[in-house]
């Protein structure tokens, strides 16, 4: 190994940071170049010349004490953990705080509508069970091209609204 | 709290153990005293910066990530203020090193002392704030290349050139004085 790379490397292997390897390979070299070992005593001087010339004094009075009182306004306790919410619910109750009243009256009574809706297309005593599960034997017939025809939807929101209409009527 | 291990109570910390942070501090006040103390060569300023150090390390600790150990962790906020306060300060050299109890008691050789910590002291000082605490922490803190890569946040290699620019100035300064 050539002497320019080996000084390059002399630090670490002063060190004691190269792989065995290293270290075999550089032994070697030095064991035959004066110039390479003299280069070496002096990273090993220079370490013994710094090595306890630097005392240090000991940690000065009451440093614990004004780290601790600097830090007393930080400590705070972490607050007990939140379980947290489904966004979807935090977004809706969100939307719904933001909202004004006539629109949460809407959006109240078209939730019911649905619902009601929903619950006669399944035969719900409104529309007197009339949809559940009957056979439309007038598939072909003139009725489907009514805007609401039977058993769609539409009609079904008719009847439930007819109906609402006819109970609060008969009141 | 005594027995326990420092990333423990690190994330005791975290949660808002005062007690935890207290054990923290004593356990390693001596270490960041002492390099913030040899880097700056300043009693007022090492302490602020120990001070700091601590003060840096309960603000981080809610998100303190036991991924290394404790001590290397502490080294690296020493260091980096320690660099910030000598961009920002260049720290002047006081002539004056501590006064220790001295272990000879002949004069002479007490005297020597204080001259060769004198002439350690200016060497050091005339290094570049980099090469300053690459040497701190490789002679005074008896870190090796991979401790010192990780509080110097920079890469082995780069540790392995600063010690060898360190070394090449300390030794050109220490045989000038000698002369």
């Amino acid at each position: 190994m050539r002497c320019r790379r080996v000084i390059s490397h002399l630090n670490a292997y002063a060190d004691g940071e190269l792989t065995q390897k290293s270290r075999r390979t550089l032994r070697n070299h030095l064991a035959g170049c004066e110039t390479c070992r003299k280069r070496l005593e002096d990273i090993h001087g220079l370490e013994a010349a710094l090595t306890g010339a630097l005392p240090v004094p000991p940690v000065p009075d009451g440093f614990a004490a004004g780290v601790l009182a600097a830090a007393q306004n930080r400590i705070r306790p972490a607050a007990a953990p939140r379980r947290a919410l489904p966004s979807i619910f935090t977004a809706g109750c969100r939307w719904i705080a933001e909202i004004s009243a006539p629109m949460r009256i809407a959006a109240c009574v078209t939730v019911l509508l649905a619902v009601a809706t929903g619950w006669s297309l399944d035969g719900g005593w409104l529309t007197g069970g009339r949809m559940r599960g009957e056979p439309n034997e007038n598939l072909y017939g003139i009725e489907w091209f009514d805007p609401a025809p039977p058993g769609s939807i539409g009609s079904t929101y008719i009847a439930v609204t007819t109906g609402i209409y006819e109970q609060v009527k008969g009141q | 709290m005594k027995d326990a291990g420092d990333e423990q109570l690190m994330l005791a910390v975290g949660r808002g153990d005062a007690g935890a942070f207290s054990e923290i501090v004593h356990r390693h006040q001596r270490s960041a005293w002492s390099i913030a103390y040899r880097f700056v060569g300043h009693a007022a300023d090492a302490e602020d910066i120990a001070q700091e150090a601590f003060l840096k390390i309960l603000s981080a600790a809610p998100r303190y990530q036991p991924s290394a150990v404790f001590s290397t962790y502490l080294y690296r906020v020493v260091t980096r203020l320690c660099i910030d306060f000598y961009r920002k300060k260049r720290p002047i050299f006081t002539d004056t090193p501590p006064e220790m109890a001295d272990p000879a008691p002949d004069p002479a050789a007490a005297l020597a002392r204080k001259d060769r910590e004198t002439t350690i002291r200016r060497a050091l000082d005339a290094l570049p704030a980099r090469q300053r605490m690459a040497v701190i922490l490789k002679y005074y803190e008896g870190l090796g290349y991979a401790d010192i890569a990780t509080a110097m946040d920079i890469t082995r290699k780069a540790v392995e050139r600063l010690l060898g620019r360190a070394r090449k100035t300390l030794q050109s300064r220490l045989s000038n004085a000698k002369k």
